[in-house]
């Protein structure tokens, strides 16, 4: 009986002690693991047109006071065939390369892209979160992007106030950017005719500037156990050389004959050097038992006359062990810049402003896909997705003419996008 | 339209900040990690980077431009 008692207080000390063992540990687990890891790789393929693919690693580390610090690195690279902005014709086309010295040929019917290109970037994003006390946050943010042709400088500062226990935060913010494009080949000389390759080109400086800065305000409002919203506004001014060196139109015939609709010339396009951009964007969340709804509509509107729609849905349906599935659906519906056309008429005076960027023309794109995933301790998760996304806009304009007609002048996009995410603790 | 959906915000901000608030004792759902609108910060700005590569607007997730000369 004496022995029965001794061994069960020894095992009462022996669980006391493991209890605080344990305890001791979990907590020296948790002071060793002051970073949280996000990581992130995306890989998209274009039919008949780019693949590109993107790394993102993000660090994030707890500091005293609430404070804390984030280290973001980008790097991407793109390569394959770009739409150069030139219509597609019934005879082979051939084309100067951005540097001048060099040509590249296209098929006829073919959409014009340039098969040269190829483009990396690396960037390096810090962000600074300061507790200024209770409910009251300031966020400073920096970035540095660096492109062989590009190179961007930016920050930022934005505040978030807490207030009604916490069911409501205020956000606001100003941010600005520091652009400058120096593209292969210099500068082209606004709507200048492209020269044929060791010709002198129509090219001006090497290296021009763009500026962008704005300001954001928003609000978070939990709306009761199971839900919250969002709502943010935000507006920002571009301005400085906002156009794309490497872009191009075509000149058309427009004198009715045998050669009407068929290309004269091409020409290096032009943008306005002032952009207002402004959207409203709202988010709603809510849980299901578990499953989680994910709704959210941006409308979005520019001094280009550039307006557009976005809705974004998912649910995340949660099934066994912690591991869930994620339907994606997104649609976007956008009207044309002000200055886009197809291709411009050789017997009409040329506009101060065009450009043929598929970008800039009126279309509708839509995503559709899943993401398949894990949550793990800690707030780590581990998740992959396949989505396929597509661009349509009108192939066939009313403003084509002759041979145009039987060019597809907004030739459908279509992308397929991998991706991969793991976050955790370290 | 622009009127109307400022109009609209401007309305449903006043909603909203006239809502009840939730107690910090009910907070359990709202605080897990799938219930925050940015939790996976790599994956939004992945999108972001993406669409706004391929797109004209920008801004509302995620960052406008961040830096990139791909638009």
């Amino acid at each position: 009986m004496a022995n029965y008692k001794n061994i069960k207080v020894i095992n009462v000390a022996l669980s006391a002690a493991c209890c605080h063992l344990l305890g001791g540990s979990s907590a020296a687990v948790a002071e060793t693991k002051p970073w949280y890891i996000d990581l992130g790789a995306m890989n998209y393929i274009e039919q008949d047109r780019n693949t590109g693919i993107l790394f993102m690693a993000n660090a994030r580390r707890e500091l005293k006071g609430n404070d804390a610090i984030s280290l973001q690195l980008d790097f991407d690279v793109v390569t394959g065939a770009t739409p150069n902005g030139a219509t597609a014709s019934n005879v082979p086309q051939t084309f100067t390369m951005a540097s001048g010295v060099g040509r590249y040929k296209v098929a006829a019917n073919a959409l014009p892209v340039d098969d040269t290109h190829m483009d990396t970037r690396m960037a390096f994003r810090t962000l600074y979160e300061s507790s200024i006390n209770n409910s009251l946050m300031l966020n400073y943010s920096s970035h540095i992007s660096m492109e062989f042709d590009y190179l961007s400088l930016g920050g930022g500062i934005e505040f978030i106030q807490e207030f009604n226990q916490r069911s409501t935060s205020f956000i606001g913010g100003v941010d600005f950017e520091y652009n400058r494009v120096h593209p292969v080949g210099g500068i082209p000389d606004p709507l200048a005719s492209m020269q044929p390759p060791s010709v002198i080109q129509p090219k001006g400086v090497g290296g021009l500037s763009r500026r962008q800065s704005g300001v954001h305000i928003g609000i978070n409002q939990l709306l009761d156990k199971y839900s919250l919203v969002q709502i943010k506004y935000a507006w920002s001014n571009a301005s400085g050389y906002l156009t794309d060196p490497y872009k191009i139109l075509s000149v058309i015939e427009n004198v009715d004959g045998q050669r009407l609709g068929s290309t004269l010339d091409y020409v290096y396009e032009n943008r306005p050097t002032q952009r207002n951009i402004q959207n409203v964007y709202l988010a709603y969340k809510r849980d299901f038992s578990g499953d989680v709804l994910d709704v959210s509509y941006r409308y979005y509107w520019d001094e280009w006359e550039i307006n557009s729609h976005t809705i974004d849905v998912a649910y995340r349906y949660k099934l066994k062990e912690q591991f869930y599935i994620k339907p994606i659906f997104r649609f976007y519906d956008q009207s044309a810049a002000s200055f886009f056309q197809h291709s411009l008429k050789n017997n009409r005076a040329l506009p101060n402003y065009a450009s043929a960027d598929f970008r800039l023309a009126a279309f509708k794109a839509y995503t559709i896909g899943f993401r398949y995933g894990k949550s793990l301790a800690e707030g780590a998760e581990h998740n992959i997705g396949l989505e396929y996304y597509t661009q349509r806009g009108d192939s066939y304009p009313d403003s084509a003419v002759g041979i145009q007609k039987e060019q597809d002048l907004f030739p459908t996009l279509n992308t397929l996008l991998l991706t991969w995410n793991y976050a955790y603790k370290w | 339209m622009r009127k109307i959906s400022i109009l609209g915000v401007c309305c449903l901000v006043v909603c909203l900040t006239s809502c009840a608030s939730v107690e910090p004792w009910q907070k359990g759902v709202l605080a897990k990690k799938e219930m925050q609108f940015n939790s996976l910060k790599v994956r939004t700005a992945m999108d972001t980077h993406f669409y706004y590569s391929k797109e004209a607007s920008s801004g509302g997730r995620g960052f406008s431009g961040g830096g990139c000369g791909c638009n």
